[in-house]
């Protein structure tokens, strides 16, 4: 994919379970031709899914009449993934889970997605769209310079 | 398109000489697992079960949800 400074890919998803595996692959297809680390691939394909699973559960709230639209924009050092429903966004970002709490009972087991996003991309933002619907998350990942 | 989840119990003995229940699981653990996961370990006589080994090594994928259920059956195992 050399010579070209950015390149588009987009999905469209039913609003349905299951279906964010296809964003993955293709997430992942992208960025094995980018000349991502397979670790770093690895990393992509959780918070792409992540991301997805937000999206068609909450965002759509699992309205098959709704679809998510997944945008792969490759550059040449990074690839952003933008992941659009038709949700309002979130008005407040969930606490920081504790894994502890989680396994004493003390705290929902749910929860983990965002932060499994964050802790796996080099930037992650969740923007509320400004028509009420249409928002979407934006993540960022880059090549490293020694495997670029 | 969600895969479906898969579990079954083996008997074990450990190197120890317990007895050791092997709850092995495959294909995806999602939100749509509960059964599989929860509903394979609330199936096990918890009188005689003592030691439980989960083994994931032929499951595919694994997401947020399915994390959530691992931990859940780890809550209802150490309140038994």
């Amino acid at each position: 994919m050399s010579g070209l400074k950015t390149t588009n890919v987009e999905v469209r998803l039913p609003s349905r379970m299951g279906f964010e595996k296809v964003a993955m692959s293709t997430a992942a297809s992208v960025a094995k031709l980018m000349g991502f680390r397979e670790d770093r691939i690895e990393d992509l394909k959780t918070a792409v899914a992540e991301a997805c699973i937000n999206a068609i559960e909450h965002g759509n709230r699992l309205n098959e009449k709704l679809s998510v639209g997944v945008i792969l924009s490759a550059g040449e050092d990074s690839l952003e993934v933008k992941v659009i429903d038709d949700g309002k966004g979130m008005k407040n970002h969930p606490s920081r889970p504790d894994i502890d709490r989680k396994m004493h009972g003390e705290e929902d087991p749910r929860g983990m997605g965002m932060f499994l996003i964050q802790a796996l991309v080099d930037e992650a933002e969740w923007v509320a769209g400004t028509d009420g619907k249409s928002s979407y998350v934006r993540l960022v990942i880059r090549l490293d310079k020694e495997q670029a | 398109m969600q895969s479906e989840t898969k579990s079954h119990v083996e008997q074990l003995t450990s190197p120890a000489g317990h007895p050791v229940t092997v709850l092995r699981f495959e294909g995806d653990i999602a939100s749509t697992s509960k059964e599989a996961v929860l509903g394979a370990y609330q199936a096990l006589p918890k009188a005689t079960v003592k030691l439980i080994l989960l083994d994931f090594t032929k499951v595919d994928y694994i997401n947020s949800s399915g994390i959530a259920l691992v931990i859940q059956l780890l809550i209802e195992a150490a309140n038994a």
